[in-house]
């Protein structure tokens, strides 16, 4: 892997947890607060594909699995899934209209969320399990999405100056 | 992909588990991340702020009228309070009067302002004769004496005050039976005790408090002042003492007017003052020379003990280095024996011989 890459994941990464711990608590919508790690996994996805998606889910993830009240990995297992399935997505997209960064922001958010919720059920968070966790995770959807629209291409220009993981990888 | 799944479960499975690994690595990386969290906070929170204020700004703008609003209301509440409360303290030590008799009847008046006269030293109170107040009853406070209803109206009553040269009272010196007469000079720091006999014992800081004879209009054992100053005019009998008034009027708010005495009908109306010759007692004050020499009896206050009077509005103690005048009088200072009455050695019952 090449180092400066992962300097600049590990960076992301940071930056992202960062901007979500610190930031973004302070920007509700509708009392909602945006999920900004999952939209630089979608960054990553969409720059690296599947696998890196995966990974840099997985690191992420559990970064931010270290400042919430759910269990350790429930956020790392969800961005994983979210980061593998998003770069998969990206490898079969044809055409890229101006709506596909906002469509899947909120395609990726409300992803994201409906599988923290199943996973954190299953796993003995029942509070998940409720409307108002529906709710929220539709709301976000909208704010990842919008979010997404100014991120997406900004990130994806950023990595793009960065040499890729080697494709033997995948 | 599978391995990273896995690895996912697993670390949910121990921190279900609660082993407490992953609490300590929780609380590891928080405390590694705090000062970058911190910093950043620094940075972010002007700029969360701003946009969270042009998202609001609508809500804000209202918010913000509300909140001034409220704020008003509050500051006006809380003054309003501050003020009910700081009078409530005042009423509450107006009503316990140290060395007064319990049993007097008294009533709470608030002091509204001051005389409007040129000439004389007054405040008026807000009460009157529909209280019960009547012209010559003694006014007071939690310290002492202030002085005592010269005029009274339905709803009003103007309290003459010690100073004033037209105001007398019979006192004592101390818990002792030395008896004078205490008057008005005009001079809020200074008033004159005369009829204390040039051979008994005055010290400094001497507290002074009303006699209370028979047909005196004032009570017992009312804190009026401290000596401050005395001196003896070469030939003279008596001394001229200088007492400084134990309050300062112009601090009080609240006083109260003691109904007394009872029976207004027992003190003479026209009995000769002392201090004031020529005018009635009714005009000037009080006189216990008449008191003590047409009832035989002794001092009535002394049965009472002085009280300390170490409220905020009472005047501190006079220093001992307060000039004691014993230089010769130059004649035309305060004479007693050429300004009282004849007889005026006999009803000072604290004389010696």
């Amino acid at each position: 892997m090449n180092f400066r890459r992962v300097v600049t994941l590990v960076t992301l990464s940071m930056a992202a947890v960062l901007a979500q711990t610190v930031l973004f608590p302070n920007l509700k919508a509708g009392g909602v607060i945006p999920d900004i790690v999952l939209v630089s996994v979608l960054v990553v996805a969409l720059d690296g594909g599947p696998e890196a998606g995966a990974v840099y889910g997985f690191g992420s993830g559990l970064f931010i699995d270290m400042f919430l009240r759910e269990p350790a990995g429930l956020s790392a297992l969800t961005y994983t899934i979210v980061g593998f399935v998003m770069g998969l997505i990206r490898d079969r997209l044809i055409r890229h209209p101006w709506w596909h960064y906002p469509a899947i922001g909120a395609l990726g958010s409300v992803a994201s969320g409906a599988l923290f919720i199943t996973l954190g059920g299953l796993a003995g968070q029942e509070h998940l399990w409720a409307l108002r966790s529906l709710r929220i995770v539709l709301v976000r959807g909208i704010y990842d999405g919008a979010l997404a629209t100014m991120v997406l291409p900004l990130g994806s220009r950023l990595l793009k100056k960065v040499p890729r993981v080697p494709s033997s990888r995948r | 992909m599978a391995a990273l799944v896995v690895a996912s479960m697993i670390v949910i499975t121990i921190d279900l588990r609660g082993g407490g690994s992953t609490a300590t690595m929780r609380s590891r990386v928080q405390d590694a991340f705090s000062p970058l969290q911190r910093a950043a906070d620094r940075v972010f929170s002007p700029v969360g702020d701003w946009i969270d204020g042009v998202a609001r700004a609508g809500e804000l703008k209202d918010e913000n009228t509300r909140l001034r609003e409220a704020l008003a209301q509050s500051l006006v509440e809380q003054a309003r309070v501050s003020e009910i409360e700081k009078e409530n303290a005042e009423l509450r030590a107006q009503l316990d009067l140290p060395g007064v008799d319990d049993t007097i009847e008294r009533v709470a008046a608030e002091i509204t302002t001051f005389d409007a006269s040129p000439f004389e030293d007054g405040v008026v109170l807000n009460k009157g004769t529909d209280d019960g107040i009547r012209e010559g009853n003694p006014a007071v406070s939690s310290e002492g004496l202030i002085g005592r209803v010269g005029a009274v109206s339905r709803s009003t009553a103007t309290v003459l005050l010690l100073h004033d040269p037209q105001f007398g009272v019979g006192v004592k010196l101390g818990d002792s039976d030395k008896a004078g007469v205490l008057e008005g000079t005009g001079d809020p720091e200074k008033l004159r005790l005369v009829g204390i006999g040039s051979l008994v014992d005055v010290r400094l800081g001497e507290e002074v408090y009303t006699s209370g004879t028979d047909v005196s209009r004032f009570p017992p054992g009312i804190l009026v002042g401290t000596v401050s100053g005395f001196r003896t005019a070469p030939g003279a009998t008596t001394q001229d003492i200088d007492v400084l008034p134990i309050l300062e009027v112009t601090r009080l708010k609240f006083v109260q007017v003691l109904l007394w005495p009872p029976d207004p009908d027992r003190v003479p109306s026209a009995t000769v003052d002392p201090a004031s010759p020529g005018t009635e007692s009714g005009e000037s004050g009080d006189d216990p020379a008449s008191g003590s020499s047409a009832s035989g009896s002794s001092v009535t206050g002394g049965t009472s003990t002085p009280p300390a009077a170490t409220a905020s509005t009472t005047r501190p103690a006079p220093a001992t280095t307060t000039t004691v005048d014993l230089r010769p009088a130059s004649g035309t200072a305060v004479d007693p024996p050429l300004t009282r009455p004849a007889g005026a050695q006999d009803v000072n019952p604290g004389d010696a011989p």
